[in-house]
């Protein structure tokens, strides 16, 4: 967790290790990001014949260029030189008009030391004091040209000049670093043939395998580099965003689509030999393709295909790619990651989710990940806490998951155990994306209540009503609504808050379910399954009751993490004793966490824990198997006369197959059948 | 004011207004959202073939028997537009009359029918209406 704050490129020699080893305990006890490199890394073009030089970069202070080394003219060639690489990076990103000359700010916000540093115990503590920087605009143009050495480019337009007053602004033009662990990713060469990065979503997973990406497109000549996730929309909305990302950082190489560079999901079909990873490897090396089918699953046609390659001298025909970067990569079964490292010269990049749902029994997978991420930088580490603690029922008497501590650890958390390890305190660390929050005063995280169906309307009003008045700058898709209403009541009420919006607003409303994307200067309301990857300041998400049932848990964690100010969770009282007893348990919970930022637990026992785990294997196979078919049945809205007859099919299920998934696909093809027998 | 037909059966029923079609039942918002996906897709729209959209009409029709029928009702519904329209601004003699009905949506079909005097709302319902008598066109005044 903590190598989070600390990223170091340089080669630690005799004359600076001490120094380093003491900007890592620093990183480590301030949690601050702590940056220690010889040279900008955007770009492998820029190399220095000093060896003495070492760069600390720290947010909020000057840029430290310091002196290791024996030779002070080579020195002061090496400060000026890396002072005038970084002026055209500047350019050409083009930071010049909120950084300004280089003249300028090298005198502002740059620090190089005289002669080679004398080092006492005192050296850091000095340095640190005498760099601090104060005043707002200098602390900003330093922020961005920490960006410029890493790489972690901002866009200039988002970022405008000037330190905007309002929270709103504040944070969406606040500049994103990197931190150690997404640097080392992007920036580390080849380790193996399959490198493995997971983390929660929000973590950034997508936007570094841009950056890795790009990073071999760019230095790896001739390459072959193919993307690929698990559906059709994502991939093509992955390979409408590459080139908007490459010219965004100025790349200047072409895109050779389908020559170098293919950007496909995973299985495609027989008329399009670029259409799918899985066609294309079955055209390239000429074996039998099979086309989608629901009696057919993933896993046995790339067995099938990975036997068929066994017989194939693939050093002889040519591989067909030389990177593959898979993203998603919990949607895939093991044996699709496996034929792709079969046609892989190089490497594999595997980015995955740490869970598909919080719920999974191997929350960190069996092969250990090379690169953990375990920071979400999308939401604030309050509304994220108390999404898990709802979604995991932490703060009910009957808790739905528990975790070990080195899970806890993986998902983010420090643990703190205190009365001899019965009370569990976790804790997330603090994010810089979000220090204006607290300042601001403002509650990430909200719950809101309603008396009746119909005071939904009223109370998402008054809710936009509020974020206008407290948000002079506030654009309708500022805003997501989400709900997790069945289909039937949601687009009824989405479909009357059109009305309502446009008259009282002059906004329209875009419903996600219908345009499939975002749409700008549009309010955006969704059900739960049209929401992937996207975010937004404030999230209002409208629930009837807080089920039990686990998807449903799985999809409040999911959709009130969306945001990245505020969320707000609608939600009815007085509905029934047992849901006002949650609802109570909720709001304490929340209390606990926005008066010490942590979750407080009392730990389950270990009979409680093992009730839990068979709860959730015992789930997964036959008890929930009602409930994930009720589930289905509202999701797709299967008539009450029919869901009997469905259940007594899903009985031949066997028990380790059911999930949710399977049972859809089970309930969707006898929707048909029986649609026939019915007429 | 204007006027064009609505294929669907219109019930009321305790006040409630609910909307019936006989190929898909109650046309609800779901059934509505679920139309408008695949007729304004615009990957779908722009596509040189039909497979794109076979595809999500047969998905859908998978959970929702008659669905294919209902967007089939709806691509070849004659809807019967006409506008009566009053324009005082860009009245020009007879070739732009003051009074006119404009028939058809877009610009090749469309004509204009000119109208000697301003209509109600009972009389312009008296010219769709087939069991009233019936209105004659003229040649235009020399």
């Amino acid at each position: 967790m903590s190598n989070s704050f600390f990223y170091l490129h340089a080669e630690p020699k005799h004359a600076n290790s001490d120094f380093i080893n003491q900007l890592e305990a620093y990183a480590e006890k301030s949690l601050k990001q702590v940056y220690v490199v010889n040279k900008p890394l955007v770009h492998s073009k820029y190399t220095y014949d000093y060896e003495g030089g070492l760069i600390v970069l720290i947010p909020d202070h000057k840029i430290m260029i310091l002196d290791f080394g024996e030779d002070d003219e080579a020195f002061e060639d090496y400060h000026l030189d890396v002072v005038e690489d970084l002026s055209s990076i500047s350019d050409t990103y083009e930071y010049k008009d909120v950084l300004g000359r280089s003249r300028k700010w090298s005198k502002e916000i740059v620090y190089h030391s005289e002669q080679s540093l004398i080092q006492t115990p005192q050296t850091l503590q000095q340095l640190l004091q005498k760099n601090k920087l104060d005043e707002p605009l200098l602390r900003k143009k330093s922020e961005l040209l920490i960006s410029l050495f890493t790489g972690s480019i901002n866009d200039i337009e988002r970022v405008k000049e000037g330190i905007p007053e309002n929270i709103l602004d504040k944070i969406k033009q606040k500049i994103i670093l990197f931190d150690g662990e997404q640097t080392r990713f992007v920036y580390q060469e080849k380790i193996k043939d399959l490198v493995r990065i997971q983390g929660l979503s929000g973590t950034g997973k997508t936007e570094l395998l841009l950056h890795k990406l790009k990073d071999i497109y760019i230095n790896k000549v001739d390459s072959k580099i193919l993307l690929t996730c698990h559906n059709k929309i994502l991939a093509s909305s992955l390979s409408k965003r590459i080139p908007e990302f490459f010219n965004f950082m100025k790349v200047t190489q072409q895109i050779e689509w389908r020559e170098r560079l293919w950007c496909v999901h995973a299985w495609g079909s027989q008329s399009d030999i670029n259409s799918g990873t899985y066609r294309y490897i079955c055209g390239k090396y000429s074996i039998p393709f099979f086309s989608f089918s629901y009696s057919r699953p993933f896993s046995m046609v790339c067995r099938m295909a990975i036997e068929e390659l066994k017989k194939v001298d693939i050093e002889k025909v040519g591989y067909a790619f030389d990177y593959v970067l898979i993203d998603e990569s919990q949607d895939f079964p093991a044996e699709f990651i496996e034929l792709c490292q079969m046609v892989t010269k190089e490497t594999v990049y595997v980015a995955g989710d740490i869970f598909q749902s919080i719920f999974d029994e191997n929350i960190v997978s069996e092969i250990k990940p090379n690169f953990l991420l375990s920071k979400c930088y999308r939401t604030d580490p309050k509304t994220l806490m108390f999404a898990h603690g709802l979604g995991m029922g932490l703060f009910e008497d009957k808790k739905l998951r528990w975790l070990n501590d080195e899970q806890w650890q993986a998902c983010g958390y420090e643990v703190d155990k205190v009365n001899n390890g019965q009370v569990y305190r976790l804790k997330r660390e603090p994010l810089r994306r979000f220090e204006d929050l607290k300042e601001h005063n403002i509650q990430s995280m909200n719950i809101v209540k309603f008396n009746n169906r119909f005071q939904i309307h009223s109370r998402v009003v008054e809710l936009i009503e509020n974020l206008r008045l407290n948000n002079p700058t506030l654009e309708p898709d500022d805003i997501g609504i989400v709900f997790t209403l069945s289909n039937k009541v949601g687009y009824k009420l989405a479909d009357e808050l059109e009305q309502i919006v446009e008259e009282r607003f002059g906004w329209k409303l875009n419903k996600a379910y219908e345009s499939k994307h975002k749409v700008k200067g549009e309010l955006f309301i969704s059900n739960k399954n049209n929401v992937k990857g996207l975010e937004f300041p404030f999230v209002i998400c409208i629930s009837d009751f807080i089920s039990n049932a686990k998807h449903e848990r799985n999809a409040l964690y999911m959709l009130l993490t969306r945001s990245f100010i505020q969320s707000f969770l609608l939600i009815p009282e007085s509905i029934s004793q047992s849901e006002d007893l949650k609802l109570a348990s909720l709001e304490s919970g929340l209390e606990t966490i926005e008066k010490n930022d942590y979750i407080e637990v009392i730990c389950p026992s270990e009979e409680e824990k093992q009730l839990i785990n068979t709860n959730i294997e015992y789930d997964d196979q036959t008890q929930s198997a009602y409930e994930i078919a009720e589930a289905v049945f509202d999701e797709l809205d299967v008539p009450s006369l029919w869901r009997d007859p469905i259940r007594g099919l899903i009985t031949n299920i066997s028990v380790e197959d059911i999930t949710y998934d399977a049972v859809k696909k089970l309930v969707e093809v006898n929707m048909e059948t029986l649609a026939i027998h019915r007429q | 004011m204007f006027s064009f037909a609505f294929p669907f059966k219109v019930i009321e029923s305790d006040g409630i207004l609910s909307i019936q079609s006989t190929s898909i039942g109650e046309i609800d918002s779901v059934v509505i959202s679920e139309a408008i996906q695949i007729l304004s897709n615009e990957t779908i729209q722009n596509a040189s073939c039909i497979s794109e959209f076979a595809t999500l009409v047969l998905e859908k029709g998978e959970l929702r028997p008659g669905f294919w029928l209902f967007i089939k009702e709806l691509l070849f519904m004659e809807d019967g537009y006409i506008r009566y329209d009053i324009d005082p601004e860009r009245k020009s003699g007879h070739i732009h009359p003051e009074h006119h009905l404009d028939v058809f949506y877009t610009s090749k079909v469309t004509f204009k029918v000119g109208l000697e005097h301003p209509l109600n709302d009972e009389e312009l319902l008296n010219i769709l209406n087939v069991s009233t008598e019936c209105h004659y066109l003229s040649p235009p005044y020399k």
